[in-house]
């Protein structure tokens, strides 16, 4: 299980992140929502180790996490918003660098590798093998770059906005995939998520962040997707009706145009 | 390409041979004396023979071969480091450190030159020390978004002017260093230092010397070995700094560890041959063109040794030609390299 307990971040001397508390089982899927500048992304690096570590307030199975960004990347997989370069790579390539924090340095994969690379492309990407990154399309891409995080076989996956850029059949696809592989894999899986509704169709946990990332509720949909909630943290009058077909919490707004 | 497959068995056995060809061939082009010579039974014949062959090509080859192979190692490592295809330890402005450093221990006569190997070895000291000072220069000032990790931006996309950035760095900082250098030589008042320097500047192998070389040969295992032990790292960093840093790699620390290996290499090379450019340039990327057309990974352990082979071969070639294209005037072999170097710059620098 990974626990957060009061998480604090700061940047620069501003806080990012305040008091930020937070449960995760293996095989849970957890959405993060909340406003443009609200720390989503933070608490993701915070929790990937980009960020100045804060070992003392985040745990996985009751220990705490290791300071050491080698041993953390063995832990935590993190698949970013976008590439931040390799466009040139193969696809194997790219998922064989997810290998990264179990190869030895000279860089000679193992069997084990081999396999691990094997294995996550056959899951999410099948038939993208031998493709160039950068000649496929954005939701090809999406799904190819989730290769990486999978072949570093983590117990925990993080996702930054995974489908932001995609259309509805691969904001489908990718969430759909994703919540299937934190079943079967038993990852415990934090999504960082724009789309407030999506993210109540398909989280099993949320947590709601304000303005100033301090968080506002964390629980199940039906907790956190509560008019009061999201009225004052988004500052628009929402109002919460069952979606016609799951029964999920969604926000609708009313259009005066 | 279809016949990628059946082409890429050819692809070490190639390189290999080009490079291995061109030492041969640069060994024989020259004055017209045929290797037969060397068994003739004319006395004086095989004295010239014998001299040419075995005295005074063999350490100039041996020089070009070397200080190919770690300018273009030296390139292929900063390239993949500033994630930048235009970056080249003459451009950037490391190699102008390293003749500084070299320079300054000669106007202080840090040792006698007559002695041979120890003062040189004092003077490719003070070359890494001046290249190692540059380099570190032109990352703290030229590398975007150095400081900038920690900011809470998580897109990681490169801004599109850091490219030039660091090239405008690395001009500035070349300007500066060879105004220092010329200060240096004025000041110093030793007209043999003068032409010392003019030959740096323009760069060559006419005073290629054995304990030089073996300087040189030192650095190269030094610089391409420890590359190599960072290949894990390396690789991570080809999928930009934050994707490295969220694989688990210490990047500071691995950005120290090709400063401080691109710097042997260039120092040992500007230490030998003065500043020669862009042989960084064209050796690495003629290395993943032919990766490309092959479908082969263009993973750091197999560009580092590659590019190596490739660099290699084309400096040979390159002072064959200042040896023997317009003789007996020999041309600074640096001429070469920036006739084919310019060029490729541009078409580089234009799809950027």
């Amino acid at each position: 299980m990974l626990e957060i307990q009061k998480l604090r971040v700061e940047i620069a001397e501003k806080p990012i992140l305040q008091n930020v508390s937070l449960r995760v089982k293996s095989g849970e899927f957890c959405c993060v929502i909340g406003p443009n500048g609200s720390g989503k992304s933070t608490l993701l690096r915070a929790i990937g180790g980009t960020i100045s570590p804060q070992s003392d307030a985040i745990f996985w199975n009751e220990t705490p996490f290791p300071a050491n960004i080698a041993a953390r990347a063995k832990l935590v997989a993190t698949l970013p918003q976008n590439l931040g370069g390799g466009d040139e790579m193969r696809l194997e390539e790219m998922a064989m660098l997810g290998r990264t924090p179990h190869l030895p340095p000279f860089g000679a994969p193992s069997r084990e590798d081999e396999n691990a690379v094997r294995e996550a492309i056959e899951l999410c990407a099948s038939d993208l093998r031998g493709r160039v990154l950068g000649t496929l399309s954005g939701g090809e891409k999406q799904r190819a770059m989730l290769a990486r995080p999978l072949a570093t076989r983590a117990p925990i996956l993080l996702l930054d906005e995974p489908v932001s850029a995609l259309d509805v059949r691969f904001q489908h696809e990718i969430l759909a995939l994703a919540k299937r592989l934190t079943r079967e894999r038993n990852l415990a899986t934090i999504c960082v998520l724009h789309g407030i509704n999506l993210a109540a169709l398909v989280a099993d946990s949320m947590l709601l962040l304000n303005q100033n990332g301090a968080p506002v509720a964390f629980g199940a949909p039906e907790i956190v997707m509560t008019e009061a909630n999201l009225s004052r943290v988004y500052e628009v009058p929402l109002q919460i009706k069952p979606h016609p077909l799951s029964g999920r919490p969604q926000a609708q707004t009313l259009w005066e145009v | 390409m279809v016949f990628a497959p059946v082409f890429r068995r050819f692809f070490w056995p190639l390189l290999v041979f080009v490079a291995s060809g061109a030492a041969i061939w640069a060994l024989s082009w020259g004055a017209p004396v045929p290797f037969s010579d060397l068994f003739s039974p004319d006395a004086a014949k095989s004295e010239i023979a014998r001299r040419i062959f075995l005295e005074l090509r063999p350490p100039r080859v041996f020089a070009a071969f070397f200080v190919g192979a770690s300018l273009s190692v030296a390139g292929a490592a900063l390239q993949t480091m500033f994630r930048n295809p235009l970056a080249e330890p003459y451009l950037l402005g490391i190699s102008a450190g390293g003749a500084l450093g070299a320079t300054l221990a000669a106007a202080l006569s840090l040792g006698t030159f007559a002695l041979g190997t120890v003062v040189f070895e004092i003077g490719a000291l003070w070359a890494f020390c001046g290249a190692l000072g540059a380099a570190a220069t032109v990352y703290a000032l030229g590398k975007s978004g150095a400081r900038r990790d920690f900011l809470p931006d998580f897109s990681g996309g490169a801004a599109l002017d850091s490219h030039a950035k660091l090239l405008l760095v690395g001009v500035a900082l070349s300007a500066f260093l060879a105004a220092l250098m010329s200060l240096v030589v004025t000041l110093s008042g030793k007209i043999e230092l003068s032409q010392r320097v003019a030959f740096w500047l323009l760069g060559g192998f006419g005073r290629a010397s054995w304990p030089q070389n073996a300087v040189l040969l030192a650095s190269f295992v030094a610089g391409i070995s420890l590359l190599l032990l960072n290949s894990r790292d390396l690789n991570a960093l080809r999928a930009g700094d934050r994707d490295a840093r969220l694989l688990g790699v210490e990047t500071r620390v691995l950005h120290g560890r090709v400063l401080l290996a691109t710097s042997i290499l260039c120092a040992s090379s500007v230490a030998v041959a003065g500043l020669i450019g862009f042989v960084g340039l064209l050796a690495p990327h003629t290395v993943r063109l032919l990766l490309k057309k092959l479908e082969m990974n263009a993973s750091i352990q197999t560009l580092l040794p590659a590019s190596a082979l490739c660099g290699a071969a084309l400096l040979v070639l390159c002072d064959g030609l200042a040896r023997a294209a317009f003789a007996p005037i020999e041309v600074p072999v640096g001429i070469f390299t920036a006739l084919l170097g310019v060029p490729l710059f541009l078409s580089v620098a234009r799809r950027f």
